[in-house]
């Protein structure tokens, strides 16, 4: 018997065209290494098996809610689970690796390693919706099924994947998986509420059958402005100093949070402040935990005229420029709610509580950064700053609750939210349902707080703040 | 095109202090822009300083060897030559161009091979290559020749379906090696590329090192071995706590100070009457003690005076079976210069 005859392997050249050299190279390695793990494999197969086992749960008893409820619960998990949980460590594997330094080598920006890793993910997410497809014409077929309703959700569920794999990857620059942890535990609660209001203000609304189309473009706006803030958070943490991620980012967040005022318009008004506040939030957090050296090659674009000097003050990177930011922020914000005020009389400023409110929200964004700037000012690593920041977050949540817990147990919320003052978060929380006079009292306290947390940091780090400012300054030549 | 002297602010508000002991010779082929060129450059994390305002520079062709103890600043100096680190104060270029300022223009110049590679799970070697050419810009048949050329050089052509994670720590490093060759770079910045690697890995990477270097590279490279380093560089600095104490050629450190040679010296007997009697002996310093016998320092290198000491030695009645004029070991150059250095009060031997 001869032995069969022995398979050349294919040239280089072949074996090296398998994907084309326009595809970004960080999509391509990560499909590589993507589809030869495990976890996709299985989740594949588990998927297509718990799809077959649905369709004939449904084949048996047509109309069946529990079929229909696990067939729409396996795509859930796989979606909202699995494929965002894959992403959980996308950039720090590099770290860990020792690749991140080699990539940073390349031409390859932290923008473009972060959206590629994104992409990668997305595009086998949508392997798992492809594969699901066939299953849903099916369901049609066996009745009681709204296909242009199952489609839409497949559509908001592919969303909402696309989301939460851009909130893990950019999370994922962190290489402390506590930190990582943490941020993911309170992002996912931050994800309920929203689905929760989501549910309330797009499908509530008209019943959940016609679904508010004005709120669900603005969760549009909110959800591409999401996966670009998280992939940039990203990008920023991993790119070089050298490298400007700030302007960009911080420009689109103010972008977004303009285009947001245009659902005034369409009577969505408390749903466009709360959407804004969401964006400037974000944009301000991480404008306010940047690194400040300021090298002379992200100054030189500025340096070219006195308008792009005074836009540098706000948009260069560093928390010295992010506090400007932070205050450009807060009058947008301001500037919405006056909008709001206009379009449906809400008189939100006409009384002491709701400048209270607003003051201690804008608070509540910057009071982490007197901590850090009171006690940490010589730390400069952004994963520090960052991670002391959601640290000073979580521990205002904790004492918050504790007051509230003790401040109910005894009945007297207004004398003692007294003993935690300036701390923003208390001060929400215990301003309501004051007299008139505390209100005054809570106002002046609350414009003072702001103040105090503007001008700090920069007073205790005035020899920084003179740099970056002279940095920008100097002359181009 | 030059780049501009600009500099990062200083944050610590470190001061300017630097001297160093400078061989003339290397500067005898001196070219209009030095491929490495680091002036003042300090580096502190957290008010500890790793690098010290350190000076030098390192001509296009040359293969320069970084040599220091762990933790003496030679990661963090060769990681702002990359571009991965940033000066404190102070600042480096490459090829003219300054590597705060200019990253990128630095990034097209420089191959980097760190001292711990980086490779992937779940990849091969062949993707491996590929990713970092379609990473580095190459399109099309350009990057299909760049990964064939660099494979063929690093002999990585029969490994190319393999797993990265199934690779040798030897061929790790050629692989390493040929990522960081893939753009064709000028300068090459070696962090121990050695380190770890067995005899024959040791020699074949040594080997890739020369053939790189007749090509005319620049190779600025660091590792422990200073045996190994001394056979392949044109030049060694020397790095201790932060500060250069040292810029010169092998050979002019082997030769040492032209005031004295060392004598290896075998006994029929124990060690012992050799260090009792060159204590006894003016010109003669007992160095080190071997198994039957020791190395002795001779004051002097003119040829009568060693002769003299040696006959001395017979006369004496020593029980002597060998001895020859050893070449200053590199290793003993590097503890002499510290030695100097210690004796002087920590200050820079000049």
């Amino acid at each position: 018997m001869s032995s069969p005859a022995p398979v050349e392997p294919q040239p280089l050249d072949a074996r090296l065209s398998d994907f084309s050299s326009r595809l970004s190279p960080i999509v391509v390695k990560e499909l590589r290494q993507g589809m030869r793990t495990n976890l996709f494999v299985i989740a594949f197969i588990l998927l297509q098996t718990f799809m077959i086992l649905c369709m004939l749960a449904g084949l048996a008893n047509p109309g069946s809610n529990d079929a229909t409820g696990f067939f729409w619960f396996f795509i859930i998990a796989t979606m909202m689970v699995i494929q965002p949980l894959r992403g959980f460590s996308a950039l720090s594997s590099e770290y860990q690796l020792n690749t991140m330094d080699l990539i940073q080598l390349t031409r390859l920006n932290g923008w473009r390693i972060t959206f590629g890793k994104w992409a990668a993910l997305n595009a086998q997410g949508l392997l798992f919706l492809v594969g699901v497809l066939p299953y849903l014409v099916i369901r049609y077929f066996v009745g009681n099924v709204n296909l242009v309703y199952d489609f839409s959700a497949i559509l908001t569920i592919g969303v909402a994947s696309a989301l939460a794999t851009a909130i893990t990857i950019g999370v994922s620059v962190f290489r402390s998986i506590v930190l990582r942890g943490i941020l993911l535990v309170v992002l996912l609660i931050l994800g309920i509420v929203a689905i929760n209001l989501f549910n309330y203000s797009v499908l509530g609304r008209s019943g959940g059958i016609t679904p508010d189309l004005a709120n669900g473009l603005l969760y549009a706006v909110a959800s591409v402005f999401g996966i670009f803030f998280f992939l940039s958070f990203g990008a920023s943490r991993i790119a070089p100093l050298s490298e400007n991620q700030a302007t960009r980012k911080r420009l689109i967040a103010i972008g977004s949070a303009l285009l947001c005022q245009a659902f005034h318009l369409l009577g969505n008004s408390e749903e466009a402040i709360a959407v804004t506040g969401v964006i400037l939030g974000l944009a301000c957090i991480d404008a306010l935990t940047e690194p400040l050296p300021i090298f002379s090659s992200i100054a030189i674009p500025f340096r070219r005229s006195p308008i792009l000097r005074i836009l540098g003050i706000f948009l260069s990177p560093g928390w010295c420029s992010g506090i400007f930011f932070f205050l450009l922020c807060s009058g947008i914000w301001v500037g919405s709610i006056l909008l709001w005020d206009l379009t449906a009389s809400a008189k939100f400023f006409t009384n002491f509580e709701g400048p209270v409110l607003f003051l201690s929200l804008c608070n509540l964004i910057i009071f982490p950064l007197l901590i850090l700037h009171l006690f940490f000012a010589k730390h400069s690593s952004h994963h520090f700053t960052f991670g002391l920041y959601i640290f000073t977050q979580a521990s205002l949540f904790g004492i918050t609750l504790m007051a509230t817990v003790i401040a109910n147990a005894l009945g007297k919320w207004e004398d003692y939210v007294y003993l935690f003052v300036p701390l923003p978060s208390v001060f929400i929380a215990g301003n309501a349902g004051g007299s008139e006079a505390d209100e005054a009292i809570h106002f002046w306290i609350a414009v003072s707080t702001f103040f105090v947390c503007v001008c700090f940091p920069l007073l205790r780090q005035h020899r920084s703040a003179r740099a970056f400012f002279s940095t920008l300054w100097q002359n181009s030549d | 095109m030059s780049s501009s002297p600009t500099t990062p602010p200083d944050p610590d508000g470190l001061a300017t202090v630097e001297a160093t002991h400078v061989d003339d010779s290397i500067h005898e082929s001196k070219s209009a822009t030095p491929a490495i060129e680091v002036t003042n450059l300090w580096r502190s994390f957290n008010g500890l300083h790793a690098v010290q305002g350190i000076s030098f520079s390192v001509e296009k062709g040359q293969v320069v060897g970084f040599v220091g103890a762990n933790g003496a600043g030679k990661t963090t100096t060769m990681r702002i030559l990359a571009t991965l680190d940033y000066p404190s104060k102070g600042g480096a270029k490459i090829s003219g161009y300054d590597v705060v300022d200019y990253p990128a223009e630095v990034r097209r110049r420089i191959g980097w091979m760190p001292d711990h590679y980086g490779t992937y799970n779940n990849m091969t070697v062949l993707e491996y290559l590929d990713f970092f050419a379609r990473a580095l810009g190459y399109k099309g048949q350009d990057r299909v020749d760049r990964i064939v050329d660099v494979m063929n050089f690093t002999d990585l052509t029969p490994l190319a379906d393999r797993l990265i994670d199934k690779l040798s720590k030897g061929m790790g490093q050629r692989l390493c090696l040929g990522r960081a060759l893939i753009h064709d770079p000028d300068v090459l910045i070696l962090d121990e590329p050695a380190a770890g690697l067995d005899p024959k890995a040791r020699v074949e990477l040594k080997h890739l090192i020369r053939i790189l270097a007749e090509e005319g590279k620049t190779v600025f490279i660091s590792s422990h071995i200073l045996s190994e380093l001394g056979e392949m560089c044109d030049s060694l600095l020397f790095i201790n706590s932060g500060k250069i104490i040292h810029h010169g050629s092998a050979e002019s450190l082997r030769k040492g100070s032209s005031e004295s040679c060392i004598v290896s010296v075998q006994l029929a007997e124990e060690p012992e009457q050799l260090r009792e009697w060159a204590e006894l002996s003016p010109n003669v310093e007992f160095l080190d003690a071997t198994k039957k016998g020791g190395r002795i320092k001779i004051n002097s290198t003119e040829e009568n005076v060693v002769a003299s000491v040696l006959r001395r030695m017979i006369k004496d009645e020593l029980p002597v079976i060998e001895f020859h004029q050893e070449e200053r070991k590199l290793e003993d150059a590097f503890i002499e210069i510290l030695g100097e250095i210690e004796a002087q009060g920590g200050s820079i031997v000049n």
